[in-house]
């Protein structure tokens, strides 16, 4: 095997197969990417098993062939040489010389055959969906994935595609986040899966805001493609808990806060908790809001804000850090919290013209005071 | 006008509420920590006839009885001391709200606020000293100064039974001429450094240049000068919480039977989350500590995700821990259980599977209730009831 490639093309499409390698996986292979040839351009790919990224990159083709290359080492020879046009052979023993200018290097590897075989979705329909709806229902939510291995059914997002709604929720079974979305959605298709999180936490990184992203899935693994990528994994296998009977439906008190302003005050009392009294008490009264965090040893925090409530005086506390996670990610100028009393969910949703919209619903479990 | 803090601390404490209720033990060496059958544990306190052997508390027993054959050794009734100590406390509330039960024994008083009322530091300390007498019989020594530091130190200095004023100003020239080891916070090691240093006294340690101490204690060289010369900011808090609950204990001979090492595991866990849930608070960071008979001593810890108070989640913790601490093939000596990383008004609500949760805090409830009121044996897990309906540890853990 022998192509020439522009060095800086074939580093960009590393950095964003590597990712995905384990680097102290107890499979030497797996720390390798796989570089095969197709007509003129090559196909690199990486794994963990779990999750693999395949990435095409334009190149010249002089003798067709495969050959894998460690990932870390390949990273950082490319990262280091000048810009310019890079020509990689595959000689004897699977010795790799790589020439780019007057620099000559030999890269040991090892033998593609030893490289998994990637998922294959032969007869499978792709669904169609733009890439700027699914990337942005993705970073409303997946922050709340649970990172919990022993709750294996949560460490993915779900993935649902119902009625012509594409909906995707995350938990960690403190706090829930769900995003939805109804334009520009095929009205023929229905899919509910888990979605590992890291291959999640990789679609975030990679996707576009424009294009169109394929989506294949079969029983047991799905594929995104998009652009020149193709991210694959197998699903979660697992009941993913009723999300409609998390969120609550009879919550009476209403606070319309600015966003802007509740985000930096949040921040705010996130300087003043640590690891064990990780928590900020919201007040509410007419028309005021109160937030209070006090950490032994640390100090205390207090602040007033404006909000638009009419109900009755409460308290309830809350992970800062949880609310955090969602405010940033809130995308209208006001913010709703719908609470019913101290020890019962809140609901946080964004505010539009006519009052709280249903596309983005956070549930967010109290902490008792 | 400066804080002016009180400290008080009860003379040989377990020791004296002993003397006070058997008046035949009075003057005579009482050690209590373990009768005389007890080969295994430590001194808890010596009473002052004692410590003229030598004895004082943490020494092991056997030593203990070697350098005083013919003196009286006894195991102890916690729930006496802590009557007694209440007592004290009560005393304090009268003086002012600020008071901080820094253990069964001492306490810290900010008195600042107090002084008008009473008439000054001396007046103060008489009425403490006289009605804590009148409530217990017990003998206290008190002392006075401008932070909690000073009065500690001071009150070390006037043991026993008596009484010590540091006016303010004078905390350096008190500290000046003493040894190095009254001051809290240099133990053997942080001493061992300073001396080479050839600082043998807290009044050298003072004026010792900075760079020298930074240079052999870090950013710690800071806090050490300034204890050294008696400053400190430390506030009396009344509602102090503790860092970690743990109970341990010897065995009374090695064991190797695994079994009995689980169900005392389980006993002391019992004990101490029930401490832990008396006081509201909830653990994150469980630690099981095991000294095998060669006197190695290993600790297991394992943090958890969340908060719990529940015996059923800290128990599945400590049974892992115990799996690892069983790979060592030797017999156990002492075994113990500690709860830390404690917080209180932490608990996270969960989405699923409160219900379950929800159900055993319920019990505990009542079952923590029911002990309040007859006593912790009454309400025990099954696990632990191998050991007979009335624990009896070698080395009872008397604090506890």
């Amino acid at each position: 095997m022998k192509i020439s490639i522009p060095c800086q093309d074939l580093q960009d499409a590393v950095n964003k197969v590597k990712a995905v390698v384990s680097p102290k996986s107890s499979l030497p292979i797996l720390s390798h990417i796989l570089i095969e040839t197709d007509d003129s351009a090559i196909r690199l790919s990486a794994t963990d098993l779990k999750v693999s990224i395949e990435c095409t990159v334009d190149c010249t083709v002089h003798e067709p062939g495969s050959m894998t290359a460690s990932s870390q080492r390949l990273s950082s020879i490319l990262g280091e040489l000048p810009s310019g046009e890079l020509t990689m052979t595959l000689g004897e023993n699977n010795v790799i010389t790589l020439e780019c200018g007057r620099i000559q290097t030999r890269l040991y590897s090892q033998s593609p055959e030893e490289f998994p075989p990637m998922r294959k979705f032969d007869g499978v329909t792709p669904l169609r969906l733009e890439q700027a709806i699914v990337k942005r229902l993705f970073s409303k939510t997946s922050f709340a994935i649970c990172t919990d291995q022993s709750r294996y059914n949560l460490t993915g997002l779900l993935f649902e595609l119902k009625e012509g709604r594409l909906t995707v929720v995350a938990t960690d079974g403190r706090r829930m986040s769900l995003a939805m979305e109804t334009e520009n959605i095929p009205e023929d298709a229905e899919v509910k899966v888990i979605i590992p999180g890291k291959m999640i936490n990789e679609m975030e990184r990679l996707l576009q805001d424009e294009g169109e992203v394929q989506v294949f899935i079969d029983e047991s693994q799905a594929a995104f493609e998009f652009g020149r990528m193709r991210l694959s994994s197998a699903l979660i296998e697992g009941t993913f808990p009723n999300y409609d009977m998390v969120i609550p439906k009879k919550h009476d008190k209403e606070a319309v806060l600015n966003t802007s302003e509740f985000t930096a005050a949040i921040r705010r009392t996130q300087t003043m908790t640590n690891e064990k009294f990780n928590s900020v008490r919201i007040g509410l009264s007419d028309n005021q809001v109160m937030l209070r965090v006090s950490t032994p040893e640390v100090g205390e925090y207090e602040e007033e804000l404006g909000v638009e409530y009419a109900g009755s005086e409460m308290e309830i506390a809350f992970n800062p850090d949880f609310v955090g996670d969602i405010l940033r990610r809130m995308d209208t100028d006001r913010t709703c919290l719908i609470l019913k009393d101290g020890s019962s969910p809140g609901l946080i949703k964004p505010f539009g013209e006519d009052g709280p919209l249903d596309s983005y619903v956070n549930v967010v479990m109290p902490i008792r005071i | 006008m400066s804080r002016r803090i009180l400290h008080i601390d009860m003379d040989a404490f377990f020791a004296s509420v002993e003397q006070v209720r058997n008046p035949e033990l009075q003057g005579k060496p009482l050690i209590i920590g373990g009768d005389k059958t007890d080969v295994r544990g430590v001194v808890s306190t010596a009473s002052y006839e004692a410590r003229a052997y030598g004895i004082h508390s943490a020494m092991p027993l056997a030593e203990a009885k070697r350098r005083c054959p013919h003196g009286i050794f006894m195991r102890g009734n916690f729930a006496l001391y802590q009557q007694a100590s209440e007592k004290v406390h009560a005393v304090l509330d009268t003086v002012s709200p600020l008071v901080e039960m820094a253990s069964i024994d001492e306490a810290y008083v900010d008195i600042t606020g107090s002084q008008r009322l009473f008439g000054g530091d001396d007046a103060i300390a008489a009425y403490i000293r006289r009605r804590v007498r009148e409530e217990t019989m017990l003998p206290c020594t008190v002392s006075i100064a401008s932070n909690k530091l000073v009065a500690k130190v001071a009150t070390d200095e006037a043991k026993p039974d008596g009484y010590l004023r540091i006016a303010e100003g004078d905390e350096a020239a008190f500290f000046h001429p003493l040894p190095l080891k009254k001051l809290p916070g240099v133990g053997p090691r942080t001493r061992e450094t300073l001396e080479t240093l050839g600082v043998f006294t807290i009044g050298t340690l003072a004026v010792l240049p900075l760079p020298i101490l930074l240079n052999a204690f870090g950013t710690g060289g800071y806090g050490l000068q300034r204890a050294a010369r008696g400053i400190s900011v430390g506030a009396v808090e009344p509602t102090s919480r503790p860092k970690s609950i743990s109970r341990e204990t010897t065995f009374e001979t090695d064991v190797f039977e695994w079994q009995r090492v689980l169900q005392v595991m389980t006993y002391l866990m019992e004990r101490a989350s029930y401490a832990m849930r008396t006081q509201d608070l909830e653990t994150k960071c469980i630690t099981l500590k095991v000294r095998y008979a060669d006197f190695t001593t290993l600790t297991f810890a394992h943090t958890l995700p969340e908060p719990t108070n529940l015996d059923s989640e800290i128990h599945a913790v400590l049974e892992k821990l115990a799996n690892k601490a069983r790979t060592r093939r030797e017999r156990v000596r002492l075994v113990g259980v500690s709860l830390g990383a404690l917080s209180y008004n932490q608990h996270q609500l969960k989405l699923f599977g409160n219900a379950e949760c929800e159900k055993w805090e319920r019990v505990l409830e009542r079952v923590d209730h029911v002990r309040d009121r007859y006593g912790f044996e009454m309400l025990r897990s099954a696990r632990s009831m191998a050991l007979g309906k009335h624990v009896s540890l070698a080395t009872p853990s008397l604090s506890r």
